[in-house]
């Protein structure tokens, strides 16, 4: 790792200790720093505000960070906390109007760990907010309440235009399930919720041991590369010391997601560092293949630089851009799920989709429906 | 007569961070952020409502070498008014001497404070459908 990728991942952990202070002043004093790389990196891993808050306890002579890229730190910290209170007076509308409706809703992924997990929300970049609608689909929207998908549909077309995505899904989340890739079923989801006042409404939420799944399966759609979803991960686990491991990796093998869990873990501990029973690798019982496949790819992978765009480069292959990142999450996939999607790739190399067609009355047409089955 | 203020809630929202304070005023949809002396001034606001009273709260703990104090103050207050973020309100209690005085010669240089203000957002802060919304719940269908 270069010292600009050691200095980004000692000022991303959930607790800028004083150990970790000394480190990083240590660090920079010996060696140059690139601060823009810094800064950059710190963007493109969503980490900014975090790294900001950071450098803050640091002395920025002495770290020589330069005034420039300090206030670029600045700026992208007051964005984010911009963003935040206006994201929170939209959600507690939301939200209220659901309660009016009796619709119960659950909160997932980014929105509920600075609910339970992050004592500092500011810090932490959430782009979107996603929600879980205790309904299916098809009888939400030929229910009573289905108009509410329109007026949700407007508010997700306006905010898409800022990167403010507002998700809503039914019954279970398609981050959570990957598209259905992972056996998660919405029923238990809704067992395992807990219901609780948040944003001045009630809302429910999962336990940790869900959290942390979750969290392990948002970082696999990620490729394990975005320093924010494994700074999830690792907040997750100093926030609640008495996670149930056995029922987290009982849960993993239920949900098919053991060797995502696995990978997640091994990520975030070589990145960012973080402590778990050392017996829970072992319990989720990944084969030795696919261990051996994994752990080599995470080598590789960080041979990377954090700072240089160099994980997304790739390798051309049957028409797609394999990059590290890429291998080492399609290495997580169940057996099944990898190779349908290696068939799938095979296929439409071997068989490439018609061009698209430039918009007629029939795209506006379908642009008027919006994408209500895809995001809600 | 003395004019009183307090901080414009619910429309106008803080957050005091890393000794900077990000303000975001949901109603016109500009955001600001302020620091040093800006964000000290800014943290009196709950406590005190006047010009001479915050005028007096500053001069205790700043040093006023170049004698502006009380200008500065009184523009930087106009401004906050101006951008809404501090409203009249003559029904808050009067006058209130400032109660913290710092120890002889602890005094801090002062800098005269700087609002600085963001407007790239006022169109996602004010436009969002959800605002059309109104008390009764989600519009009927037609």
């Amino acid at each position: 790792m270069s010292i600009e990728d050691r200095v980004l991942c000692f000022c991303t952990r959930p607790s800028f200790t004083p150990e970790y202070q000394s480190q990083v002043t240590e660090l920079c004093q010996t060696q140059q720093v690139d601060w823009q790389a810094v800064f950059n990196a710190a963007e493109l891993h969503h980490v900014s505000p975090l790294v900001h808050h950071s450098l803050s306890q640091l002395n920025a002579e002495t770290i020589q960070l330069p005034g420039d890229v300090r206030k670029q730190f600045k700026t992208a910290q007051i964005h984010n906390v911009m963003l935040k209170k206006g994201t929170h007076r939209t959600l507690t509308q939301v939200l209220g109007k659901f309660t009016q409706a009796n619709i119960d809703v659950m909160l997932v992924k980014g929105t509920v760990l600075n609910l339970l997990v992050y004592d500092k929300p500011w810090y932490m970049i959430s782009g979107d907010v996603d929600m879980v609608i205790r309904d299916t689909e098809e009888a939400f929207k030929s229910g009573p309440n289905g108009f509410i998908a329109e007026e949700i549909d407007k508010i997700n077309t306006f905010r898409n235009k800022f990167q403010q995505h507002m998700e809503f899904d039914f019954w279970s989340h398609h981050d959570m399930t990957m598209n259905g890739i992972l056996k998660i079923s919405g029923d238990f989801l809704w067992r395992r919720a807990k219901k609780i006042e948040a944003f001045n409404n009630p809302v429910f939420v999962l336990p940790p041991e869900e959290l942390l799944l979750s969290a392990a399966i948002n970082a696999c759609r990620k490729r394990f590369f975005r320093l924010k979803a494994l700074c999830d991960i690792a907040s997750i686990i100093e926030s609640y010391p008495d996670l149930d491991w056995t029922y987290v990796c009982q849960m993993a093998h239920q949900w098919r997601a053991h060797t995502i869990l696995y990978t997640a873990l091994i990520m975030t501990e070589r990145t960012l560092g973080c402590t778990y029973p050392k017996s829970v690798l072992k319990k989720l019982r990944v084969s030795k293949l696919r261990e051996r496949i994994i752990l080599n790819s995470i080598d590789r992978l960080l041979t990377h630089s954090l700072t240089s765009s160099a994980q997304w480069s790739s390798q051309h292959l049957f028409g797609r851009n394999f990059s590290q990142a890429l291998k080492l999450t399609y290495a997580t996939y169940p057996f099944p799920v990898l190779i349908k999607k290696l068939c799938e790739i095979v296929y439409a190399w071997w068989d490439p989709p018609s061009p698209i067609l430039p918009p007629v009355e029939h795209h506006i047409e379908m642009k008027s429906k919006n994408p209500i089955g895809e995001i809600l | 007569m003395t004019r009183n203020f307090r901080i414009n809630t619910p429309g106008v929202v803080h957050e005091m961070i890393d000794g900077e304070v990000v303000i975001v005023n949901l109603d016109t949809g500009r955001y600001y952020s302020l620091d040093s002396v800006g964000a000290a001034l800014w943290g009196q606001f709950e406590q005190y409502h006047s010009v001479e009273a915050i005028t007096q709260w500053v001069q205790l703990q700043y040093e006023d070498a170049t004698g502006t104090i009380q200008a500065d103050v009184e523009t930087f207050i106009n401004q906050l008014l101006e951008d809404e973020l501090l409203i009249v309100d003559d029904e808050l209690g009067g006058w209130q001497t400032p109660d913290v005085i710092p120890a002889a010669g602890v005094q801090k240089p002062f800098a005269k404070p700087e609002l600085n203000t963001y407007t790239d957002m006022e169109e996602l802060l004010l436009l969002d459908p959800i605002h059309e919304v109104t008390d009764e719940g989600w519009p009927e269908t037609a």
